[in-house]
């Protein structure tokens, strides 16, 4: 019997609103970018003050894995070193290269700016906040490859390099953004693999 | 599908050379690459000795007939590609699927930094062609194009585990039967925003850094590219080219610690050596050298240290760190390191520390100090650590 | 003191603080504010930014950042 892959959950964020699993959060609704973080992190109170030092690439990375993890348990007993993410965007880390540069430009070179200027950092967050070990990757492309990512995170689920992989697009651009995190696993017994592009392709398309 | 994955080709550029002899006699004649500032137009310009490429972008440009006004990123990786692109026998009428993989940090970042100050002061001045090839993915599209590497074309960002992350997915690719030859690597250049913000997390020593010492105080920044050459056993057998080595083991994990620091055990370091140790198949005493990330920067090496002894203790193979000889290439850094492991087992050669007095207190290690040849290399490991926990170690072995 | 305190909130973006919350002689690092590494450097920037003063020697940092005393302290021996 071959494995099947499963999408256990997926969360996104785009236009001033929280998805969850295909429903739009009616009371997380903003107008700004920061605005709406604000909003996400007084209804999810996660108690995490780190988060108000990320830059909005990690916060809009980090806010989507909360909703993500939130109503599923599907993590629950799978190895955290064996929990993987694979995440692609457009901008790279662009926006907070802006910020930093424009202060460089001023004689300050922030420290604390500098750290966000690589996109692989809201990965690091993640981890760091739910403790997962396992293989992490980010890449960069004109416009979100889904096609590539499914081939990718089949491969390292098949080979059992990961037991579960976070997957998704993480873009922000000054005022334009948009996330989408999803969580694939083995799927239940009997149940039939729902991890194919089409699939993330709709979902996607309706954030 | 092949189970086997051979590296058959190299090519690499640094401050320690233009080529792999140019690189391998630095080496040998004991002669780092770093030193003052040459090139780059900074302010730290006498403050911070760095690993520069010893060549301008118009000297980079002219010797391959491109543009001198593209970002130094394009025109590094294109040197090193090119080279690497230049050992694969004629694929003419041949149906192979080629694909080119690239790592990178800084992109064009080069020419973007010139631009802003500039268009900051005035909208209307700047060059905005120094701005069209900013984007991390620009340099691997245009080596793509030029090479005709074009079947796969991937970008990879995870700070200074990109281009060993490269290595990893086009290995990948290929044992799935997606592609035939793959040239993946990476590249990184010189900037004034990258040396800053180094500079900005104190970790940058104003002298030539000392990875592995117990006195060290940071790294040098460097830059460079490099690429590897990667085909099935079956191809290479086809194409009649002999392997400099194969690619037996890898392995990816995350430090989840900190977004700049390594965890005091050095976790991902760890879980890392480990899993790539079993993938290929081999035990501890089987390494015979390991290339360490050894940045020479007070966290890192204890963390890389301390990951090495939990796995290695009490037998030690011989290492070094050839960071203090090329400098810290960032995102390149995992394919030149991958370069001078492939040589190493081929040529039976291991690389020194460049400057190494004080063994670290805490630890048993102590690198090589002197370049030293005929000796049986048979696997090689090594280590490339990023930003954001991304931690990486690639094994390599003697093909027979 | 207090101007010092609103300086640091700002500085690290400690939003849910209130500089008034900070006393003069709570530990800012590990317990007490809990802040990392990475904010002992922009504090090193603080310096530098507001005082004109530049603290060369990173070691130093545990010893000058213990409290906002220290800080206070610190800052008027070596303010140009």
């Amino acid at each position: 019997m071959i494995d099947q892959y499963c999408i256990e959950a997926f969360a996104g964020i785009s236009k001033g609103r929280i998805i969850r699993n295909g429903e739009s959060l009616p009371d997380l609704v903003a107008g700004s970018f920061d605005e709406l973080m604000d909003v996400a992190y007084a209804s999810l109170s996660p108690g995490y003050p780190k988060f108000h030092k990320m830059d909005s690439l990690s916060k809009l990375g980090f806010m989507t894995s909360e909703y993500l993890f939130q109503n599923t348990n599907a993590l629950e007993s799978i190895d955290k070193t064996k929990v993987g993410l694979v995440i692609s965007n457009k901008s790279s880390s662009l926006d907070t290269d802006i910020k930093f540069q424009n202060m460089l430009m001023k004689g300050v070179a922030s420290p604390s700016v500098f750290v966000y200027t690589l996109p692989n950092i809201l990965i690091g967050e993640i981890c760091i906040r739910n403790k997962f070990k396992g293989e992490s990757v980010f890449f960069i492309s004109e416009s979100y490859n889904i096609s590539n990512q499914v081939n990718y995170i089949s491969l390292l689920l098949k080979n059992g390099i990961v037991d579960a992989c976070i997957g998704g697009w993480v873009e922000l651009m000054k005022d334009s953004y948009k996330s989408f995190l999803y969580l694939v696993t083995k799927c239940a017994k009997g149940k039939e693999g729902d991890f194919k592009e089409e699939n993330l392709s709709n979902i996607f398309n309706k954030i | 599908m092949t189970d086997t994955v051979l590296l058959t080709g190299l090519g690499i550029i640094s401050a320690i050379g233009t080529n792999v002899p140019e690189s391998i006699d630095s080496f040998r004649k004991h002669r780092s690459g770093i030193g003052p500032c040459r090139y780059l137009g900074t302010i730290h310009k006498n403050i911070f000795p760095l690993g520069e490429v010893k060549l301008s972008n118009k000297e980079l440009a002219v010797m391959h007939d491109i543009d001198p006004g593209l970002s130094r990123t394009i025109l590094l990786s294109y040197h090193a590609a090119k080279a690497a692109f230049d050992t694969i026998p004629d694929l003419a009428g041949l149906d192979y699927k080629k694909g080119f993989i690239s790592g990178s940090s800084v992109g064009g970042m080069d020419r973007t930094e010139l631009f802003f100050e500039d268009f900051t002061k005035d909208k209307f001045s700047g060059d905005l062609h120094d701005v069209m090839n900013h984007d991390c993915g620009k340099p691997t599209d245009f080596v793509a194009e030029k090479l005709g590497f074009t079947d796969f074309v991937s970008t990879l960002s995870t700070a200074c585990s990109s281009s060993a992350n490269s290595i990893m997915l086009g290995s990948r690719l290929i044992k799935a039967g997606k592609l035939d030859i793959v040239i993946a690597g990476g590249v990184d250049s010189l900037t004034k925003f990258t040396l800053n913000g180094f500079n900005s997390l104190m970790i940058v020593d104003k002298e030539q850094c000392r990875p592995l010492d117990e006195s060290r105080v940071g790294l040098n920044l460097g830059e460079g590219a490099a690429y590897v050459v990667l085909m099935s056993d079956k191809v290479a057998g086809d194409l009649a080219v002999s392997p400099y080595c194969s690619l037996s083991g890898y392995a990816n994990s995350n430090d989840s610690f900190h977004q700049t620091a390594l965890s005091n055990e050095g976790n991902g370091p760890f879980l890392a050596m480990e899993a790539a140790l079993r993938m290929s198949k081999l035990t501890p005493g089987q390494i015979d050298y390991i290339n360490m990330h050894g940045t020479g920067t007070q966290n890192n090496d204890m963390a890389e240290g301390k990951a090495v002894e939990r796995i290695f203790h009490p037998d030690y193979p011989k290492l070094s760190s050839t960071k203090s000889f090329t400098g810290h290439t960032l995102g390149a850094s995992g394919a030149v390191e991958a370069v001078f492991s492939a040589i190493a087992i081929k040529d039976g050669v291991v690389f020194p520390n460049f400057k190494y007095e004080n063994q670290m207190s805490d630890l048993n290690i102590v690198p090589v100090t002197k370049f030293t040849e005929n000796l049986k290399i048979e696997n090689v490991l090594s280590n490339s650590f990023g930003f954001g926990g991304n931690c990486t170690s690639l094994i390599f072995s003697k093909v027979n | 003191m207090q101007n010092l305190k609103v300086q640091i909130v700002d500085q690290l973006n400690l939003k849910d603080v209130k500089p008034e919350d900070i006393g003069d002689d709570q530990p800012l690092f590990v317990e007490g504010l809990g802040l990392d590494s990475i904010d002992a450097l922009e504090l090193i920037v603080l310096l530098q930014q507001h005082y004109g003063i530049k603290l060369a020697k990173a070691e130093d940092g545990p010893e000058v950042f213990r409290s906002v005393n220290s800080m206070a302290r610190y800052i008027t021996e070596h303010k140009k």
